[in-house]
Order: C-alpha cells, then sequence, then structure tokens
C-alpha cells in the first residue's frame, strides 16, 4: 500500500498548489477587519472554506478515478501481488494527505495571523480556525465520493452523481453541531451521523472501485453491496425532496386557492398572551398583503376558547420567541460576544465580548480598551483580577410591544455572584445584589405603568427587585416615548435594586434550552414565560404583591407553516402516515392539521399507490430475489414516489434476450432463463471448428452459478 | 496430463446489448506458448481482460492456475506477468521509478534481468516514460513482466507498433521465456509471421466464439489448399463444398481453403466441373487469414456469391 500511496501522492501533490490558491484566497478574503466582523468571522470564514475544500476533494477524488478508468491504465494498476482494496486504501490515503495540506496550510497561516492580531486589535485567537478546519475535515469525504461516483455504473449522469448528495448530509450535520444549540442527545445524533456516513462513503466508494466497474450486470451477487445501496437510496430520497420542495414553491404562487397558514404566540399590549392563527396567500408573506387574523387567549384550555377575527393592529406585535442572541454561538472559540453599547466616552460603541469568565470591552476600530471583573475595570497594560462565574448580560426589554428595544447605557451584567452595573466611561462596576443570577430580564416604566421591576432568575428561584435611579431626584425614561421608539434604544442611568419578592420556579432551568422572558402587565407584574427543550411553552402570571399564578403548560404553537396540507402530501407517504400517529402526542395543533386533512388523505394513498406501481414495474425487470421485490413494494408504500429514484440507481436496468425456449426476453446474466428455466442453448457450429486433441486434461470446471 | 493453466467454461461478455465473447470455451497448457489470433473486435483483449479478472464474465467460468479469475489472490498474481495492450506506463515516472513501483509485493525480482532488457532496447534508466517512444515502452513494458520471473505471461498484443528489430527482440525473448517447458505463454496478436515463428499452439477467435484451437503442427496439416479454375466452376457448388473455410478469386482462378479435407471434400471440387483442379501447400498465414476474412463477409467470396455481386 506505501508504495501505491507514494505513487499516487506524487501524483496528485501538483494539483494542491491549486487547492493552495483557492483556499488561501478565501481565507483572505474572509479577514476581519471590525470587532463585530471577527464576532461572526469563525462563522463565514467556515462557510466559504467548507466550499472551496469540498470541491478540492471532489477534485481529487474523480482526479485519482477517472484517468484509471481507462481500461489500459487500469489493468496496470490492478494486477500486481497487492489487493484492490489496498490500491483504494493508497488512493484516500494519498487523497487525505494532499487534501490535508490545501486546506492545512491555510488555516494554519490564518491561526498565526489571527493569533498575532488577537487580542488587542481583534477579539480573534487561533481557536477560531479549530470548527473551520473540522468543516475542512469532513469535507474530505467528498473525495471518496467523487471516487463512488465515477467508478460506479449508471447509465444517467443524474443517477451518476447521485452519491455527491451523501457527503452533503455530513457537512450539514457539522454545521448543526457547530452552534452547538441543541441538547446533548441531538447532538450526539448528529456526531454519530456524521460517522456513519463517513463509513457508508468510504465503504461505499471502496466496492465501487474494487468491483463495480468491472462488473457486467447487477444480478451478480458480487455488485450487490448495503452500502452502496443504503447511500444511493438515501441520496435519491434527499435529491427527490428537494426537487419535489422546489416544484412546489414554483406553484404555489400560482395557485390562489392554496393559503399559507402559520401558527405564533404573541402578546398583547397588556401582556396578556395570545395564540394567533395567520393565513396569506403568497407563500412569503408581503408586507401589504391582507391577512386573515385569528386568535384566543391563552388559558392552558385551548379547547374551551373559540377564535376570534383579530384586526389589523395585531400585525405589529412581535412573535414571542427567544432570540439566539441568547445562547452563546461558542463551540470552539475563545470570545464570545455577550453585547454592545451605543453610549460611550470617545462616540463610538463598546463590545463586551466575553473571555475566560472576563469580560473584554472592545471600541468599534480602537481594539481593546479594557477587562471587566468582579474585581473592578482594567486597563489592557493591567493584569485583571478576578472572574465571573457564569456571567450573564442584560441587553434587550422583552416588554409586550417594545420587545426589540435594546438597552444601553449602564449595562447590568449578573453572575452565580451577584448583579452588577457597569459604567465603562468612569471605569467602575458596582455591585447591585448579592443574588445568585442566570437570567436576567427587565421590564420599564411606560404610560400604563410606571414601575420598573428587574427580574432575575437563579438556584430555583426568580426575584423580583424594585429598580430606582441612584442619583436622588433622577427619572428613567418611559419605554413608549417617541424617542425610545425611534431609536430602539434605552440608555439605562445609574440605579439601585430593592428586593420586593421572590417566588420558586423549579419548573424552568432543568435544561439548557429553557430560558426566562418577561412580559409586563398592567397590573406591574409579569408573565414568565419558560420556553420549554420540547417546544411547548410555561408560563406564569407574577404580580407585584409576590403571588405567583399557576403554572400552565401550552401545546406546541412554534412557527410551523401549513399550506392547507399541501405539504403535508409532498412528504412520503410514510412519513405522513407516521406524522399522524405521533402528532396528536406531541402537538394538538399538528393532530388538528392531520384531522383537517379530510379528502387529501385519498391523495397521500394515492402517492403510495403511484410510488409502488412505478417500482413494481421498475423491479420486474431489474431485481430477482422474491425478499428483496418485497421489501422494495413496502419501502415503495412507505416513500411513494421517492424510492423510484433509489431503484433505478441502485439497479441499473437488465440486458435481455429472446429466449429460444419460451420466446420471452430473458436476462443474459443469467444461467436459465427466468421464466422457463431453460439452459442457454449451445451455439450452433460453423461445420469449420479445428479443435485439436486436448493434450492436458479436461478438468471440469465447477458448474457452480455465479448467481 | 496437466491441468490447464487457464480454462474457461462457456464464457460469455456482453457490453451492453452486444455479446462480444459468447460460450467460449479455452483451455490454455501448461509450458506452451498459445497465440490468440482474430480481428478488431473478436473478443480476443476481452477475454485476455477476462482471465486477468480486470472484467466479470456476464455469465460462465474462467480459471486461472485453479483459481476463480474474479478472485484472483495476490499470490496468484504473482505467478502472472501482465502486458497491457499498448505497453500503458505512467508517463510521469522514470524507466526506473517504474522498476521500483512495479517490483512492491514481488517475492522475486531479477534486477539484473530488467537492467539488461532495457539495455537490449537501448533505454537509459533515468528516461522519463514520456519521452520513450512506443518500442521503447514495449521494451520497458516486458522488462517489467519478466523480471518477476512469472509462471504464466499473458501478453495483449505486444508487438503493436515495434520496428521489426524490436519485434525480433521481442519475439526472441519471448522463445527464451518458454524454453524451457515450464513457463506458460498466452499471446494475442496480428501478426502472423511472429506468430508461427513462436508460437506452439494457436486459437482463432470470431465473433467471440473460437473456431481454431489446436498446436500449430497440427493445424498446419489439417487445413488444405486448392487451386481451381474458375472460368467453368459452378459457382452454386462451391458453397457445398464440406469443410470450406474460403473461397476466394484471384484473376480466373478460385483459391479454396478447407478445413479437414477428405475423400468426400475431394469429390465435392470434382464436382465444380473445373478445367483443372491442383492441390496447393498453404503458408500458416493465408490459413489464418482463411477464417479470419470469413467474419468479414464483404471479402467473402461465399457473401458475394449469395448477394450476387460475382455471379
Amino acid at each position: 500500500m506505501t508504495t501505491i500511496f507514494r505513487k499516487e501522492l506524487r501524483d496528485i501533490i501538483r494539483w494542491v498548489p491549486l487547492g493552495l490558491i483557492v483556499i488561501g484566497v478565501l481565507c483572505y478574503q474572509q479577514r476581519s477587519m471590525h470587532v463585530l466582523n471577527a464576532l461572526q468571522h469563525w462563522f463565514c470564514f467556515a462557510e466559504q472554506i467548507v466550499i472551496g475544500s469540498s470541491l478540492f476533494a471532489l477534485a481529487l477524488g474523480l482526479l485519482q478515478s477517472l484517468f484509471d478508468l481507462r481500461t489500459d491504465s487500469r489493468a496496470f494498476l490492478l494486477h500486481r501481488p497487492i489487493s484492490a482494496r489496498d490500491i483504494f486504501w493508497g488512493k484516500i490515503a494519498a487523497g487525505f494527505v494532499a487534501h490535508s495540506i490545501a486546506w492545512g496550510v491555510p488555516l494554519l497561516a490564518t491561526a498565526i495571523y489571527l493569533e498575532s492580531m488577537g487580542p488587542e486589535r481583534l477579539p480573534v485567537a487561533w481557536s477560531d480556525v479549530v470548527m473551520p478546519a473540522i468543516f475542512c475535515l469532513v469535507s474530505f469525504l467528498f473525495h471518496p465520493a467523487g471516487m463512488w461516483m465515477a467508478c460506479r455504473e449508471a447509465r444517467w449522469v443524474g443517477t451518476k452523481c447521485l452519491p455527491l448528495a451523501v457527503p452533503l448530509i455530513a457537512c450539514i450535520s457539522v454545521g448543526v453541531l457547530s452552534g452547538g444549540l441543541a441538547p446533548m442527545l441531538v447532538l450526539a445524533f448528529f456526531a454519530g451521523l456524521i460517522i456513519a456516513i463517513s463509513w457508508l462513503i468510504v465503504a461505499a466508494a471502496r466496492h465501487a472501485f474494487t468491483r463495480q466497474t468491472f462488473l457486467p450486470s447487477p444480478a451478480n451477487v458480487e455488485s450487490w453491496s448495503w452500502p452502496n445501496a443504503l447511500g444511493l437510496g438515501i441520496a435519491s430520497t434527499m435529491v427527490v425532496l428537494v426537487a419535489t420542495g422546489f416544484l412546489v414553491a414554483l406553484m404555489l404562487p400560482q395557485n390562489s386557492s392554496m393559503p399559507t397558514t402559520a401558527r405564533r404566540l404573541a402578546a398583547s399590549s397588556t401582556g396578556q398572551l395570545w395564540e394567533l392563527e395567520e393565513s396569506w396567500k403568497s407563500p412569503r408573506m408581503r408586507q401589504d398583503e391582507p391577512i386573515h387574523r385569528t386568535g384566543r387567549p391563552v388559558t392552558g384550555d385551548e379547547s374551551s376558547v373559540a377564535l376570534v377575527e383579530l384586526d389589523e393592529m395585531w400585525r405589529e406585535q412581535p412573535l414571542l420567541s427567544l432570540p439566539d442572541l441568547l445562547r452563546p454561538m461558542s463551540f470552539g472559540r475563545e470570545f464570545v460576544y455577550r453585547s454592545s453599547t451605543a453610549s460611550t466616552d470617545n462616540g463610538g460603541s463598546l463590545h463586551l465580548i466575553e473571555r475566560d469568565n472576563q469580560l473584554y470591552v472592545y471600541g468599534d476600530y480602537s481594539g481593546w480598551v479594557g477587562t471587566v471583573t468582579p474585581q473592578g475595570v482594567f486597563a489592557p497594560n493591567e493584569i485583571p483580577r478576578g472572574a465571573f462565574s457564569n456571567l450573564t448580560t442584560l441587553d434587550r426589554y422583552r416588554g409586550a410591544s417594545h420587545n426589540h428595544t435594546s438597552i444601553g447605557g449602564q449595562r447590568l451584567l449578573a453572575d452565580d455572584n451577584g448583579i452588577y452595573q457597569l459604567d465603562f466611561d468612569t471605569r467602575k462596576l458596582r455591585k447591585l445584589s448579592d443574588t445568585p443570577t442566570a437570567w436576567m430580564a427587565i421590564t420599564l416604566p411606560s404610560n400604563d405603568q410606571p414601575e420598573t421591576s428587574l427580574w432575575a432568575y437563579g438556584n430555583e428561584t426568580v426575584s423580583r427587585f424594585s429598580v430606582r435611579p441612584l442619583t436622588e431626584g433622577e427619572t428613567l425614561p418611559l419605554i413608549d416615548s417617541e424617542l425610545i421608539k425611534a431609536t430602539h434604544q434605552y440608555p439605562l442611568a445609574k440605579v439601585e435594586i430593592t428586593p420586593t419578592g421572590t417566588w420558586p420556579l423549579n419548573w424552568i432551568g432543568k435544561d439548557d434550552e429553557s430560558r426566562l422572558t418577561v412580559v409586563s402587565t398592567d397590573e406591574g407584574g409579569a408573565v414568565i414565560v419558560a420556553n420549554n427543550p420540547d417546544g411547548t411553552w410555561t408560563y406564569r402570571i407574577g404580580t407585584s404583591d409576590g403571588a405567583l399564578g399557576k403554572a400552565i403548560t401550552q401545546p406546541r404553537i412554534g412557527t410551523l407553516v401549513v399550506r392547507d396540507g399541501n405539504d403535508f402530501f409532498v412528504l412520503p407517504p410514510g412519513v405522513s402516515a407516521g406524522f399522524s400517529i405521533v402528532a396528536p402526542i406531541v402537538s394538538q395543533r399538528a393532530a388538528q392539521t392531520v384531522s383537517g386533512l379530510g379528502w387529501k388523505w385519498v391523495l397521500v394513498t394515492l402517492h403510495s399507490l403511484i410510488g409502488a406501481a412505478g417500482v413494481f414495474l421498475l423491479i420486474r425487470s431489474r431485481v430477482d430475489s422474491a425478499g428483496a421485490r418485497t421489501a422494495w413494494l413496502v419501502i415503495a408504500v412507505l416513500l411513494g414516489i421517492y424510492a423510484l429514484l433509489a431503484v433505478i440507481a441502485i439497479y441499473p436496468r437488465s440486458v435481455t434476450e429472446q429466449c429460444t425456449a419460451c420466446s420471452r426476453r430473458r436476462r443474459v446474466d443469467l444461467d436459465r432463463c427466468e421464466h422457463c428455466g431453460a439452459d442457454w442453448e449451445i451455439p450452433d457450429g460453423s461445420g469449420i471448428e479445428l479443435i485439436g486433441l486436448r493434450d492436458v486434461s479436461l478438468a471440469d470446471i465447477s458448474q457452480t452459478s455465479t448467481h | 496430463m496437466l491441468d490447464p493453466v487457464i480454462q474457461t467454461k462457456r464464457l460469455t461478455r456482453y457490453f451492453g446489448q452486444n455479446g462480444v465473447v459468447r460460450d467460449l470455451d479455452l483451455r490454455v497448457p501448461p509450458g506452451q506458448v498459445t497465440a490468440l489470433l482474430g480481428l478488431n473486435g473478436a473478443g480476443k483483449t476481452t477475454t485476455i481482460r477476462i482471465i486477468m479478472g480486470l472484467l466479470r464474465p456476464t455469465r460462465g467460468r474462467c480459471e486461472v492456475f485453479g483459481q476463480d479469475s474474479g478472485q484472483l489472490s495476490p499470490d496468484a498474481r504473482m505467478r502472472i506477468g501482465y502486458m497491457v495492450e499498448g505497453h500503458f506506463l505512467y508517463p510521469g515516472m522514470r524507466v526506473r521509478d517504474c522498476a521500483k513501483f512495479q517490483r512492491a509485493g514481488y517475492s522475486r525480482w531479477d534486477d539484473a534481468q530488467f537492467d539488461q532488457i532495457v539495455a537490449h532496447f537501448g533505454i537509459a534508466q533515468s528516461t522519463y516514460v514520456a519521452h520513450l517512444s512506443r518500442g521503447q515502452r514495449a521494451g520497458v513494458s516486458l522488462a517489467l513482466v519478466l523480471a518477476p520471473d512469472p509462471e504464466l505471461l499473458v501478453l495483449d498484443d505486444p508487438a503493436l507498433g515495434l520496428d521489426p528489430v524490436s519485434r525480433r527482440a521481442l519475439n526472441e525473448t519471448l522463445v527464451e521465456f518458454a524454453a524451457g517447458g515450464q513457463r506458460t505463454v498466452l499471446l494475442s496478436s496480428h501478426l502472423l509471421d511472429d506468430v508461427e515463428r513462436i508460437a506452439d499452439r494457436v486459437m482463432v477467435m470470431i465473433d467471440g466464439r473460437l473456431q481454431v484451437d489446436t498446436t500449430l503442427d497440427d493445424f498446419r496439416s489439417r487445413v488444405s489448399g486448392y487451386v481451381v479454375d474458375s472460368e467453368s466452376v459452378d459457382t452454386d457448388r462451391v458453397a457445398a463444398i464440406p469443410g470450406l473455410v474460403e473461397a476466394r478469386q484471384l484473376g480466373s482462378r478460385l483459391h479454396l481453403t478447407v478445413a479437414d479435407a477428405d475423400e468426400e471434400t475431394l469429390a465435392a471440387v470434382e464436382r465444380l466441373n473445373a478445367s483443372s483442379v491442383e492441390t496447393i501447400e498453404l503458408p500458416f498465414t493465408d490459413s489464418v487469414l482463411a477464417w479470419l476474412s470469413r467474419s468479414r463477409e464483404q471479402q467473402s467470396f461465399i457473401s458475394r456469391t449469395k448477394t450476387g455481386e460475382t455471379a
């Protein structure tokens, strides 16, 4: 294998500079110039790099395969006392080394560049390239996928290229992992998926390289490979699903009879939660498009409250979901963005960025201007002492109709040891409370209610604090003032806080996905909403006297978009049927969607039958075994038309000839006629054969059938 | 009685709808040089590729050294030297790199023999393959397949594009290689003169089927040639001659090639009512050409008769 590796590496190393240039240019193009750009750098960087490295891996895979598909080249390569499997691994190893050089060198240079810049100029570190490196590593799967594609037998270029869809799944899985947002179980699933896909691709490529290119027919038992069939099946389903999705998206605007319906949760101006159901005709809601909107207040017993027509005012009600800003996208990153503020002594913006449990403060273009710890504010040339423990910041107001107002001015911070207020202009950090805090929310004064309350959650307890300006006689501006409405910025002054109530709250915070948000009410209290990991919402009404209402869990609402059940029809019938069984368990709304389908179940059934009929026609001449035929019919019933491409890709059409015994078309690769069992006739002699006496023993060759 | 080195049983291979090799029963005995002859497209290279395990048969079986050719182990491959059609070598390698690359995995490798053959063709070891002539590439290919001292040598059109001197060198090498009777050679070729010089056995493939499979001496003895005066010949009776391989018009004379001629054959020739009948000794090349030309109907006298071109 070493010899093959050396030879292959020598052949392809000449292409590495091309990969270096492409990936190097992408790295250069993505270099950071601004602090916010630097924080997003790793993601954009990874996104760009993975495209470049995937294309390069694919090119290498094709280069290492296509030339060797020439009969003379292939014969010269394969006829040697080394197994074809070892030759394959030699090629893979050489491709891996060449690919690694092509992305490794630019990434190493980028890491050196980032380390030389950070943290003084920008919040960057060498570790920013870790995630892009993982992306590049996984993108190597396009190399064996390219070999798989090149070596496998396929008459149509469309099915020939199918293997390329499989590594895409692995790359998307890395994308999910890089976000680090999903629960551990989901992350573990995707990590497992990447490993499984990697094995699948390599095993299928090995089979294609060692077997498929010189096999005559799909009927030969050696042409069958589970990884090959599984990979092509997955790729076919994925491709048809995407194609069908595009077709549906293209067709929908032309059909005004199919409105789009979405359901969401919103808060009224009084803090009451409402469940909204909105319908519009275009696939994507246009700004000026009339929307039919109905809704009902959330009571926990939605069956008792009918949907009522709502006016246009509800259009402005913000969607109540928790922005991703609350979830640090920190996987593999040293610097984690916390918040920004527009109010500074030098007129620019300040950006608060967490690193090693300390808060680094950066100016827009002035670089690192200070470090905040519970011990105070330190200049860049000082060694900061102390560290936060599970730092959190309050950067947005989540009131009813002012959902997206940023809180600037004197920024509130909190950690396990208490609540702080930062005045960076004077380089001071004041501790406001010793209450351990995991999350914070604030209700700000308005024309309807004058109180300002800070809500803090920690140690399974919600604490409410009354907030007052520190300076005597000063008042906090109203949230519904014209200036704040126009700027969406609330300048928080220096404040002091006084505890006014605590509630044990052990029904949130059990999982990282649970978050606390607070909506002010006209009674001065708050609706405390927790977003549960299963997609449901739980809320309680907390009042100023310390009382807390009953916990009510709302069924999953989310943002499921249902196009009058048509999306449901597009899905594979098995998925639709499975969904209809699971839906009542997971979501009452989804169950209603399913039960409301009515006659469209006929379409789903028809889809299933069309798929089964198509597959039946295809497998008649392509699949031998009765068991395999039955399995494919079951798959076709479940997948509908999605199974057709899979059958075509996995089983190429057989070559047939007319049987001299039964006159039906028989497959040439079978020893006996599949219809009448007749053997092949020995061809008639020409009468001039000159066959000499065999001067060797006529050892009978085994009559064992190849099938 | 020795087991054949290569044997096939009803070997069939299709490319798409075309059956390139059909029901081929072939046995290559050990210790002999066997020549596989046929026109382009007759199925020689396909057969050789199946024998070498580089192509699977559509149906039928093929065994080499008693192993299924599709499952040849590295040890079995070590016993086989295979020269690919067109003398393929990696153009980016130097000659000495080719040897270094090729020797990997072989338990035996005769550097001296490799150097000797390469030198015989006048090739410097530092030369890049891309700079070699076709003949020189053939020399390097030959050196590469002979250096491991294989028991079986399979050569697919080894003399393709070689100059006469190189051809002679190749022939001498093959004769020397097979001289002890311990090694077997299977070669396909279009060069009938060369085959006559070096082969012990001849096989002729026509349209994917084996028409001739015998020793060179047996082949010579069983093929007869007659020349008859064609002016008075009853052409309708020509096709009825038993064992007629080819009837070829040359001027006013008709040259007949007949396989396994017997008294019935002679009687049929007599019945042509030719003014003169002469028995001739056919050269080996003409005998083989008689078979080969049958698959090209437009050149066949019988076909032209059928289509009325000369009737």
